[in-house]
């Protein structure tokens, strides 16, 4: 273990406030955090948080920063970013190793988030020569009218737990080649892979003689959270979370006019088709439900089967179920870890009892699973009678619901009745089925799959979602105009001054 | 053990040192946390957010309960 955190330049006790390279930000006020390991309990190390005056300090350098990141060429900026993506290849087994001991998923997963952020960061290399604006033609002769976008500032980054690095680069990559700045509040219960990262940028960023870029806050969401989200300094906050402090976010930024990029909770569902192909299928559940012990935004949380094949699907998941080597995330041939936090655990066994009063039967798993340790537990499957009000929120856990439905229309009704939007799926092979899923009288969710799972998003797309998912696209496509402000520019080249509308003021 | 849960007592500090009032509170139908993470709100704001008429019942029931659960509390970071 200290060997890891050596290579990661990871001290007993670290500074929670960064700006770069020996900016550390040290406040005698600031509260001691300690990161745990939530598979044996056992403190990793401690961070001293952030204040509001280390936050102040590090917001002035990042939007001082600004004024001339924006000045660099995109191009440039490109370079920068190719340089990071770089180091991430460097520290990319030693950063994924950490993102598994301090959050609890298994290490091919922690490696595989690193993998993303250097994914992003090469998308982000070549986005950075194609910041395209429109050129319209003007109704006005001898007028040209077009538009350009402009990076927007200090922007604000809050990441949760779940994917501790990944979000971030998603957002940090692009928002940079964008030429805005940025400060991170991570989770504070991944602080330590946060500074891991504020390490990897500091040294990259020194090495182009720039600080600024790149900044850390970590404390608690009701100080450092509720100051950056207030703070008018940060025209932008992109926020992961759950819906309920989207909307805390939401309403608080677009208060002060500021504009946010949310990525909230998700309720994932699977349609099974009676002619899905269910050997693919269940392979797909059990890494979308059970993965990252159900704790992605994007698990798979309910499992919409025709009548006709739910005896047969339900013993094969079963099946598989009990083939899931649970326990320490480090270990070969483990594919779940522990949750998060106690109070993970705590959720989970409270909504099972809800989903039990509710009318549902637990046919997997339901269980604590202490002698692993306090933060294991079972994945388990609960058949609902109904998608009753349990089933509507969001419980991050690895928990699957199974329900049943006769037709295409009522498994689309159900599928669509739960508040949340983010990723759905279909197994068929059935052509017009999977279309009808795909139409806009199918699948209101923002990802939408044909025979393969909810998780497990390539950087290449944009991901987000609709409704209670918060509306915000990040990553890839053409996510990167969220961190830019449009400009509209009509040059008039004609020595006339003709008005739009052919109108005639005082001619 | 003199537990001291307040109504001002921050989410974030009440999931962290007394895990168990999680469960507690969600059977009383107090979200805590949402996708794993606490809200960045008052223990208090969160009882009236959720519609509980008397916050502070709830709030002496809750004392009771981490009493009886006997576990050592993680130090507050301080």
């Amino acid at each position: 273990m200290n060997k890891l955190l050596e290579k990661l330049k990871i001290k007993d006790v670290n500074i929670g406030a960064c700006a770069g390279e020996g900016e550390w930000y040290e406040d005698p006020q600031g509260t001691e955090l300690v990161s745990y390991n939530p598979a044996t309990g056992e403190p990793i190390a401690k961070i001293i948080q952030a204040t509001e005056k280390t936050y102040e300090q590090v917001v002035s350098q990042a939007v001082e920063a600004f004024k001339s990141w924006r000045m660099m060429p995109a191009p440039k900026r490109g370079l920068v970013v190719r340089d990071l993506g770089q180091a991430l290849r460097e520290f990319k087994e030693p950063l994924g190793e950490l993102v598994a001991v301090e959050m609890g998923k298994i290490k091919a997963e922690g490696i595989g988030e690193v993998q993303e952020m250097i994914d992003i960061c090469d998308f982000a290399v070549g986005l950075s020569r194609q910041l395209y604006g429109l050129t319209m033609h003007s109704e006005r002769p001898g007028h040209r009218m077009y538009e350009q976008w402009h990076p927007s500032g200090a922007i604000g980054v809050i990441t949760a737990f779940n994917f501790p690095v990944a979000v971030w680069a998603w957002n940090a990559a692009i928002a940079a080649v964008c030429g805005d700045t940025v400060v991170w509040k991570p989770s504070s219960n991944t602080p330590l892979t946060a500074i891991a990262v504020q390490n990897v940028c500091n040294k990259v960023m020194a090495d182009h003689g720039l600080k600024g870029v790149f900044n850390i806050v970590i404390g608690y969401g009701s100080i450092v959270g509720e100051k950056m989200i207030n703070d008018k300094r940060l025209p932008l906050i992109s926020f992961t979370g759950s819906t309920k402090m989207g909307q805390r976010v939401s309403e608080a930024t677009a208060s002060r006019f500021g504009r946010t990029i949310l990525e909230l909770g998700g309720n994932n569902a699977i349609i099974v088709a009676e002619d899905a192909d269910l050997e693919m299928a269940v392979r797909t559940i059990i890494f979308g439900a059970v993965g990252t012990a159900g704790q992605r935004c994007t698990t798979t949380r309910r499992i919409i089967m025709h009548k006709s094949i739910a005896s047969e699907l339900t013993q094969r998941i079963v099946q598989a179920y009990k083939q899931v080597r649970i326990g320490n995330p480090l270990e070969e041939g483990i594919l779940m870890g522990p949750l998060v936090t106690k109070s993970a655990v705590e959720d989970m066994m409270a909504a099972l009892e809800k989903a039990k009063e509710q009318g549902g039967e637990i046919i997997y798993g339901g269980n604590r699973l202490t002698e692993l340790g306090e933060q294991f537990v079972e994945p388990t499957i609960v058949k609902m009678p109904a998608q009753t009000e349990i089933v509507h929120h969001e419980t991050f856990a690895p928990i699957l619901y199974f329900l049943e439905y006769k037709d295409i229309e009522e498994a689309i009704r159900l599928h669509n009745e739960v508040p949340q939007g983010l990723s759905s799926a279909i197994f068929t092979t059935n052509l017009i089925t999977a279309e009808k899923f795909l139409s806009h009288e199918g699948s209101d969710c923002g990802i939408a799959n044909v025979n393969i799972g909810t998780s497990g998003a390539e950087i290449g797309g944009a991901f987000g979602g609709e409704k209670e998912t918060g509306g915000g696209r990040e990553s890839g496509s053409d996510a990167w105009k969220g961190y830019m402000r449009r400009q509209t520019n009509t040059v008039n080249w004609s020595g006339e001054l003709p008005l739009a509308q052919g109108i005639k003021f005082g001619d | 053990m003199d537990v001291k849960i307040s109504l001002d007592t921050p989410v974030e500090e009440l999931v962290e040192r007394f895990p168990e009032a999680v469960g507690f509170l969600l059977r009383r139908s107090v979200r805590c946390i949402r996708c794993g993470e606490p809200l960045w709100c008052s223990l208090g704001e969160l009882l009236k957010e959720d519609g509980i008429e008397n916050p502070q019942i709830l709030l002496n029931e809750l004392n009771k309960h981490i009493k009886k659960t006997e576990r050592v509390p993680r130090p507050q970071n301080s």
